[in-house]
């Protein structure tokens, strides 16, 4: 009877898309733990080497201070990932970018700071290693 | 996990528990869908709790230190007594759940069951290893969050400092209830632990799967709850944004609880009863108290709950039910108000857009082609494999078709969640920044934030497979109640 046939096609419908539906949702959670367990990078150690970079720095500034903040990048957007990152490892020093401040922080991609400070009119108040330094700001 | 971090997590679900059994008294027996939806809302809004209560801990004692556990241990108590103290008052016996019936055949119960569990198996795995893989989190996780919750933990008296407008760049604006999280996380841990941040966004991942499927249980079955579920965690993205550590997860618990709350109480609560409803209201100011968005989620929420509850059981009801939603809403809303007023700085959008001009933005069609053609590539969850599920689950709808008679708490959830969208176009449309970067940086997270609350809501809405009737079998019968 046609009434039958119409309701049995219904039925088979709905269970097709059924399977699609729960097929598709676990296939893409299934396929997504694949992907996770095929790649294993290596362990992120990276803000843990740069919380140990200022380490000395802050514990040898008082809790808190609002600082100046130098680098020698020239690309605006790594100078900017850079702040982010020292703001980070300094809180809750917090770093405002030029030498504004009595104090500055000097981030620098090589070991020669007080150069670096000669460069930007900057007092090199101490050189913590590794391209960190404090300034601070020559009284005019 | 150290055993302080682990008794941070425990007291936060017990100040939970205490809340919801409190606030939403159950009569007698609940049945286990209702008992695991209270289990996993008790997870969710514990950890909101106590980050309200760090906060006021801050504001009146003026710093963070280990004196804040013993203040948290007493108000846990007066919690627990409050509850013993109540537990013997009667209880509307309509705070039980009509038992609902509906499975098709036992073959297909037991390998939806099956689907089920292996999704979850296999979501709770791949969440497993991102949140032991990404200590630190994603960008914002340490731009914003995560810096924060440093800047309030080291900094002694000085905790006002973390909100300053000379870092603007990571949104001091921005509330902090995930900062204030991982804050106790690491008073509890005693010390900055990477673990903290990772469990705090784990266990709100896990809350949210909890309370979606078993809401949908307690309203349509456990046939419909599979179904959902195997749904819920078939977005790829929210799996992977889980360990992300970002607000993002919280909000998404606390919205999907919100409108799960709405729905259950509109069900089974009587006039009497409204303990839903101040649930729903705190879970609402919990999402503004973690997220701007989760403010005009709230806003969102309350305005449909008018348009829909005043119109269908009048004046006199919608106020008494709005009292409740409020009861439980503006203790978190005074907080989250002074917050903006004395704490944090005027937020980057308003500052900018208040500059520029929005009516000529909202007026230009380039802006919403641009934002039409990102959501349609972004909104169907297409991740390369099978078929975007959105468009699977439009099929659906059609071919099980939706309930026509439908409570009033299934119609403020779906007004709330469409304003909701409606909100984000309106922030993308006015947005002061480069329109296709905003997008790129946020539409997925925007996204995955309503998506519980969406997959929830639509299983609630469509018709479970055992309320139609099938060609091969007799229509199942519906148990009493």
């Amino acid at each position: 009877m046609p009434g039958q046939a119409l309701s049995y096609a219904r039925s088979v419908a709905r269970i097709g898309v059924l399977a699609l539906i729960l097929g598709s949702a676990l296939l893409g959670n299934l396929a997504n733990l694949a992907d996770l367990l095929r790649i294993a990078p290596a362990p992120d150690r990276e803000m843990v080497r740069r919380d140990r970079r200022f380490e000395t720095l802050r514990s040898s500034l008082p809790d808190r201070a609002t600082l100046g903040y130098v680098t020698d990048s020239a690309d605006p957007a790594e100078s900017r990932l850079r702040l982010m990152l020292a703001q980070y490892s300094l809180a809750p020093l917090l770093l405002a970018p030029g030498a504004d401040r009595a104090l500055i922080v000097g981030d620098f991609s090589q070991s020669d700071v007080a150069a670096m400070g000669r460069e930007l009119d900057l007092t090199l108040v101490r050189d913590f290693g590794n391209g960190v330094a404090l300034f601070a700001r020559p009284q005019r | 996990m150290n055993s302080g971090l682990f008794s941070g997590v425990l007291i936060a679900f017990a100040a939970g528990a205490a809340a919801v059994s409190l606030l939403w008294p159950a009569a007698g027996r609940t049945g286990a869908a209702l008992s695991v939806f209270r289990l996993a809302l008790a997870m969710g809004v514990g950890q909101g709790i106590t980050a309200c209560m760090m906060f006021v801990f801050l504001v009146v004692h003026g710093r963070v230190d280990r004196t804040y556990i013993f203040f948290e241990l007493l108000l846990l108590l007066i919690l627990l007594g409050l509850y013993v103290w109540t537990r013997r008052r009667r209880v509307a016996e309509t705070a039980r759940p009509r038992p609902f019936g509906g499975s098709t055949s036992v073959w297909l119960d037991g390998l939806l069951a099956l689907a089920l569990g292996v999704a979850v198996v296999a979501a709770m795995t791949s969440i497993g290893i991102l949140v032991h893989r990404i200590a630190y989190g994603d960008w914002d996780a340490w731009a914003i969050y995560n810096l924060r919750a440093r800047s309030v933990f080291r900094g002694g008296y000085g905790w006002r400092d973390a909100f300053s407008d000379v870092v603007v760049w990571s949104h001091p604006d921005y509330p902090p209830l995930l900062p204030l999280c991982v804050v106790r996380a690491w008073l509890y841990a005693g010390g900055e632990t990477s673990d903290g941040p990772r469990a705090i966004g784990g266990l709100f991942a896990v809350a949210t799967i909890g309370v979606v499927c078993a809401a949908i249980a307690v309203l349509r079955g456990r046939v419909q709850a599979c179904i959902g579920g195997v749904v819920l965690l078939g977005n790829t993205f929210m799996l992977r944004h889980a360990a992300s550590q970002y607000a993002d997860v919280p909000l998404m618990f606390f919205v999907s609880a919100a409108i799960a709350l709405l729905v259950l109480h509109d069900e089974f609560d009587s006039g009497e009863g409204a303990g839903a409803l101040v649930l729903a209201g705190l879970a609402a100011a919990l999402a503004a108290w973690t997220k701007n968005e989760g403010a005009l989620f709230l806003a969102v929420l309350m305005l449909a709950h008018f348009a829909i509850a005043a119109r269908s059981r009048g004046l006199r009801a919608y106020g008494r039910q709005l009292a409740a939603l409020a009861s439980g809403a503006l203790p978190v809303l005074a907080m989250l108000i002074y917050f903006k007023s004395a704490v944090a700085p005027a937020g980057d959008l308003v500052t900018l857009v208040t500059g520029q001009s929005a009516f000529a933005k909202l007026a230009d069609p380039a802006r919403y082609m641009t934002i039409g053609r990102e959501l349609l590539q972004r909104a169907p969850l297409y991740d390369g494999l099978g078929i975007g599920i959105v468009y699977l689950l439009a099929l659906y709808g059609l071919c099980f078709g939706i309930r026509t008679r439908e409570s009033t708490g299934v119609a403020q959830a779906t007004l709330t969640l469409l304003l909701l969208c409606a909100g984000y176009l309106a922030v993308y449309l006015t947005t002061p920044y480069d329109l296709s970067w905003h997008i790129r940086t946020s539409m997925d997270r925007l996204l995955v934030q309503v998506w519980p609350a969406f997959v929830f809501a639509f299983f609630v809405l469509v018709r479970a497979p055992g309320e139609i009737p099938w060609a091969f079998g007799k229509v199942p019968e519906r148990s009493a109640g």
